[in-house]
């Protein structure tokens, strides 16, 4: 089992662009998916997968207030108060459809499927340890498995893992019984 | 032993039982009107399908969380039908539902700034659905485990799926599981209309038109819906709803956006479902299809079909719920297992509301008028997301003399 993790702290810059070769869809990534992005290359590196590799993703926390903020900001320049008409008239112009995109807890999943190529069984999830590592065991594969974690902590920092596991590898792993964060695996693993 | 569906709890733009859910089928009433549910001065779409009792929308306060609270109330109710924490240990049920994106009241925080944890909560996530989903795990006595799946519009199909997996594989004996989802509200709805994926039809309850050549968009939807899976060997017979024989899951790996228009990936994952099933597809009765209502839905499903049945793809019964109550997202495919459980049970493929006039791009055989009379042995329902995640579910009708 290889396992990769980094993680990236508020300020610190995700060097995401050295991982993509589709450099015009990082403005729809998170932080998360960033820092996803960053470990399933490192992990991936110079490795063309099968299509048919299964891919499980488990996210944690979420940076959709930026959408809050930006609906909100409309209204700070006076004492309005919220209003349907309000929103639609002067918070909804300022509002960016990517953060749409970034409040959609799959992106991850999706933008690095799409970069290699993963078409094969596949879940995205926000669960536990043990609901990340069951999803893989029960895969109907035989062949290798990718899974991956992330987690955008509430003060911007973000963190991912990413490992290829077979389901024998998972078998009796005590993260099956476990409750914590998926990101917990990794945490773990990374230094084993 | 079979894995089986035991029980349901629903809140659901069809009703808020499982009774009242299929005579809404049977009757089919249109369910997607104008919001009522909040204030839409200056919106330009304004259709959704809400959950209703006996026909009339339920309003909650603009703090509640709508699928957090209606999730919460079909736990509750499938646990008095199904008496599962009475007939399980905590750690034999997992609780796996598929959820959408959180909900802030947008009125409070405007007047707070302050993105506060729900009430009580003991939680540490900061998201407020995750948190409510646990403790509505914890609070009911699903000690087994509780996962999310996100996978937007494939999310509760995937919920399902994997619960399906797990008690088959005797991970654990019971699974709690379904999905809900609400995204009617001011930041989600709009946000979703931004996506470009919304009907422009001003009529509202036309306004979704699953595989019509007259489709421009879907409609929201929202609803929480929960089952019961089990191994027919500790399920109560005479209760037993339908069986579960297959289920895959693929990716398109193609766009965020649109789907693979040849349909690969969503071929794929209805040839491992029906393989996982055991059977050919010659077997499989009637479809029921994600079927959005959106331009380039209707055409990668067909080309789909025509990849697995070939020439009876154009001949094979097909559905959609969406046209009678819009667009779930995170809870669809669990909602429109209902009627898969409606088809089996009545041995009828249900018309597709809205549904008129056939697309010469999508030349399928969809149900219009009236329901279809047939006999139905496996049926086929797939659901594809927003971001290229394909499920595909192979049900079986359940005899009782099966076993």
């Amino acid at each position: 089992m290889r396992v990769i993790y980094r993680i990236y702290e508020s300020s610190e810059q995700i060097p995401v662009y050295d991982y993509i070769s589709r450099r015009k869809l990082v403005k729809y990534f998170t932080r998360e998916t960033m820092a996803a992005m960053v470990c399933a290359g490192e992990l991936l590196k110079e490795r063309k997968p099968l299509p048919e590799t299964p891919f499980f993703y488990s996210s944690s926390e979420l940076e959709m207030m930026e959408i809050y903020n930006e609906a909100c900001s409309a209204f700070d320049s006076d004492s309005h108060n919220f209003t349907s008409s309000g929103f639609m008239e002067r918070a909804l112009p300022v509002i960016s459809p990517l953060s749409h995109f970034k409040s959609m807890r799959n992106m991850t999943h999706c933008f690095i499927s799409i970069e290699h190529g993963f078409k094969g069984d596949n879940a995205s999830l926000i669960g536990s340890a043990s609901g990340l590592l069951l999803c893989a065991m029960l895969s109907t594969t035989a062949r290798n498995i990718i899974i991956g974690a992330g987690k955008l902590h509430a003060d911007g920092t973000a963190e991912a893992g990413f490992a290829e596991v077979t389901s024998s590898e998972l078998a009796g792993n005590k993260f099956l019984e476990s409750n914590e964060d998926a990101i917990s695996f990794f945490r773990v693993y990374h230094n084993i | 032993m079979a894995i089986v569906i035991t029980g349901v709890g629903v809140k659901s733009p069809l009703g808020c039982s499982f009774e009242e859910c299929m005579k809404t089928l049977e009757a089919g009433t249109r369910c997607v009107s104008e919001i009522e549910n909040f204030d839409t001065t200056g919106f330009t779409q304004k259709a959704a399908g809400e959950v209703r009792l006996n026909g009339r929308v339920i309003k909650t306060p603009k703090e509640i969380d709508r699928k957090a609270y209606f999730l919460n109330k079909c736990v509750q109710d499938l646990k008095e039908r199904t008496r599962a924490t009475e007939r399980f240990s905590p750690a034999e049920i997992v609780f796996n539902t598929g959820g959408g994106v959180d909900y802030v009241d947008i009125d409070t925080y405007y007047r707070t700034r302050q993105f506060t944890l729900p009430a009580g909560s003991k939680l540490s996530s900061h998201y407020k659905s995750k948190a409510l989903t646990e403790e509505i795990a914890l609070k009911n006595g699903f000690l087994g485990g509780v996962n999310i799946f996100m996978a937007s519009c494939a999310a509760s199909s995937q919920a399902i799926g994997t619960s399906f997996r797990m008690v088959r594989s005797g991970f654990r004996k019971a699974a709690v599981t379904g999905g809900s989802d609400s995204m009617i509200n001011y930041i989600n709805y709009i946000g979703f209309q931004q996506l470009g994926a919304m009907s422009s039809c001003t009529n509202a309850p036309y306004a979704c038109k699953p595989f019509d050549r007259r489709r421009d968009g879907t409609v929201l939807g929202e609803g929480s819906i929960v089952y019961l899976i089990e191994d027919s060997n500790t399920a109560i017979r005479e209760e037993i709803l339908a069986e579960i024989v297959g289920y895959a899951s693929t990716m398109d790996a193609y766009a965020v956006t649109d789907p693979d228009p040849e349909g690969r990936s969503l071929a794929e994952a209805i040839s491992m479902a029906i393989n996982d099933a055991g059977i050919n597809p010659d077997i499989v009765d009637c479809v029921h299809l994600h079927g959005t209502g959106t331009p380039k839905n209707a055409p990668a499903e067909y080309s789909a079909l025509k990849l697995v049945f070939g020439e009876r793809a154009g001949t094979i019964p097909v559905y959609s719920m969406k046209g009678q109550i819009g667009h779930l997202i995170g809870s669809c495919g669990a909602m429109e297992i209902l009627g898969a459980i409606y088809s089996l049970q009545k041995q009828v493929v249900l018309p597709t509301i809205n549904f008129e006039e056939q697309d010469p791009s999508a030349p399928l055989n969809v149900i219009r008028n009236y329901p279809l009379n047939m006999k139905i042995e496996y049926l086929l329902k797939t659901n594809s997301s927003f971001g290229g995640e394909n499920t595909a579910i192979i049900l079986k009708r359940y005899n009782l003399g099966n076993g």
